[in-house]
């Protein structure tokens, strides 16, 4: 009975902040100076075509009515169309966003195969000479820009190791191999400064568990190191590490937008970096709309992972 | 053992800080060569007695060129947390303190925001204002609002039911000495590190919409933008890239060196 009033309760938050981000996102396009029609049209065009076109595009109505048209149109999938290259958006849109999801993956995948496994062992003995190297590395590189970070691997990996070759970048459809061997650099260079973000909030997450009495019982007991540390505290440990990576899966997608910068990937965010140069509306608003509807349900799986997983947040 | 690792990495942030500071104060009156003249003798030399940094595809000095960014970028980043650290201070202790419907709607607006990525509401302002550096400042400083609104909001909360606020009420003073004069002081140790964590946000905004070419405009040096049009020299001028590369990272660096010690 609680689980799915919880559910219920959460689904609702779910679409109230749905409807908040749409509105912020169709709201910010609404106060750009000026106007739309003027840019499309040519400052010489005539009063009645400038009419013409604003009742053509419903720029007369009420700014509610045409924000539930726009959320209308964009859950079927209609963006409109884009004023730069004349096609669809969801067109422009589609297979771009699989490329972008792709660097996602690959990063997300890298980020959970290295960070868990080195928290754990930096934090197996804390100020040990291994801790004390993974801090350093992890303050590092930290500070470095992501987009650096692209530029040094295409130096190092693409022109002196020669393991791939910077700006040939192959579609899936081409060669899925190729495809994944190439974008496995662009993933390496938006995974490395989230590694050393994950590994630090692990490592700290460990040793707060370790300072507890629970740990202190377990070891008067007799357990092992390693038995407390697998048994009990990387159980514990692990809960809010799952929120942290959530946030991180998020930022990973928005970074994705700059390394496709730097690597020359064809994605999402190579369009809509395009498009805010061209001053290409709907298919800007398009992208953040995607952008961060996918980071909305994210949270929200991992809302309900969360409460799933932690025995004090389900009694509740 | 651990106060003292504390103390280095305190040292070593404020050793790398003051370097970079110098170094920003003094591109500001002085650099080696003017960082825009041009010189096609020079095109694309590596690291000398006479070029520290090396020079550009124009011949144009990197060592001054990167003093110029630097300091175009640390302005940038100066200026966008004094304007979202004081206004989202100020909306963070009104609502904090009065909290009621205002406060209400701020929130779930703040809620909604919160889901954005920063980097692609940078995107989303600077498509709608336009580039350049004040609209970046401006962009980026509305933009740090709500993270120090709320930072500020929820300390308030706490602390308006301490014993010396009430203390204070009965004593008569106004609600604006009790937020400002009593409260907001107590906040200092949060303010100061979500202060330098915001610094190297600004710093990595700045640079990463420059780089995109949607940030700073020549003829304005910046880092960012230098970054991007070095790329294309990656293999014949790698001293060109990694230059204003190690700035940035000196800048990030050392701020959350300074800030992980405190």
């Amino acid at each position: 009975m609680n689980t799915i009033k919880l559910i219920i309760k959460k689904i609702a938050s779910l679409f109230a902040t749905l409807i908040i981000v749409s509105l912020i996102t169709f709201l910010a396009f609404q106060v750009i100076p000026g106007d739309s029609v003027l840019i499309s049209l040519g400052t010489n065009a005539t009063e009645e075509a400038i009419e013409q076109r604003r009742e053509e595009l419903g720029l007369n109505e009420n700014v509610f009515v045409r924000y539930f048209k726009w959320l209308g149109n964009a859950a079927k999938g209609d963006f409109g169309t884009s004023s730069q290259y004349h096609i669809k958006v969801s067109e422009l849109i589609g297979e771009r966003l699989s490329i972008t999801i792709w660097l996602t993956i690959i990063s997300v995948v890298f980020v959970l195969l290295i960070s868990i496994p080195l928290g754990i062992l930096a934090s197996n003995r804390v100020d040990g000479w291994i801790d004390r190297i993974v801090v350093f590395l992890t303050q590092i590189t930290m500070a470095i820009p992501p987009f650096f970070l692209g530029i040094i691997i295409t130096l190092i990996f693409g022109f002196i190791l020669r393991l791939f070759t910077p700006g040939r970048f192959y579609y899936p459809a081409e060669s899925f191999n190729k495809f994944i061997s190439f974008m496995v650099f662009p993933g390496l260079a938006i995974a490395i400064p989230k590694i050393a973000m994950v590994v630090k909030f692990l490592r700290s997450s460990i040793i707060r568990q370790l300072d507890t009495d629970y740990v202190r019982t377990a070891k008067s007991k007799g357990h092992t190191r390693a038995g407390i540390m697998y048994n009990h505290v990387l159980k514990n440990a692990l809960i809010p590490v799952i929120t942290f990576i959530a946030m991180v899966i998020a930022d990973i997608l928005a970074n994705s937008i700059i390394i496709e910068e730097v690597f020359g990937i064809p994605g999402l965010g190579r369009l809509l970096v395009m498009s805010i140069s061209n001053r290409d509306y709907a298919v800007v608003q398009a992208i953040v709309l995607l952008i961060v509807i996918i980071i909305v349900f994210l949270n929200f799986v991992v809302d309900i992972l969360y409460q799933y997983l932690d025995p004090k947040v389900r009694i509740k | 053992m651990r106060r003292r690792k504390k103390n280095i990495s305190f040292y070593l942030g404020l050793i790398i800080i003051s370097l970079v500071i110098i170094f920003v104060v003094m591109g500001i009156f002085w650099t080696p060569y003017d960082p825009n003249g041009m010189s096609a003798a020079l095109k694309n030399s590596p690291p000398s007695l006479a070029h520290l940094f090396g020079t550009d595809n124009f011949g144009r000095d990197i060592l001054s060129r990167v003093m110029v960014g630097a300091k175009t970028t640390f302005l940038v980043a100066f200026f966008t947390v004094l304007i979202g650290a004081s206004i989202g201070t100020i909306i963070g202790a009104l609502t904090g303190y009065y909290g009621g419907l205002f406060d209400e709607v701020l929130m779930r607006l703040n809620d909604g925001l919160a889901s954005f990525p920063s980097i692609l509401l940078a995107l989303v302002f600077v498509s709608i204002i336009g580039t350049g550096k004040y609209n970046i400042i401006l962009a980026l400083g509305v933009l740090f609002i709500p993270s120090y609104a709320r930072i500020i909001r929820s300390e308030f909360i706490t602390l308006k039911e301490k014993d010396f606020v009430k203390n204070a009420e009965l004593m008569g003073a106004n609600d604006f000495r009790i937020m400002f004069v009593h409260i907001l002081p107590n906040t200092k140790p949060i303010f100061i590190s979500s202060v330098s964590i915001g610094f190297n946000n600004a710093v990595l905004a700045e640079s990463s919409l420059s780089y995109l070419n949607l940030g700073v405009q020549p003829p304005d040096a910046s880092l960012g933008r230098m970054l991007s049009e070095a790329q294309p020299y990656l293999f014949t001028a790698p001293w060109y890239v990694i230059f204003p590369g190690i700035m940035i990272i000196l800048m990030i660096l050392g701020f959350s060196l300074l800030n992980d010690s405190v």
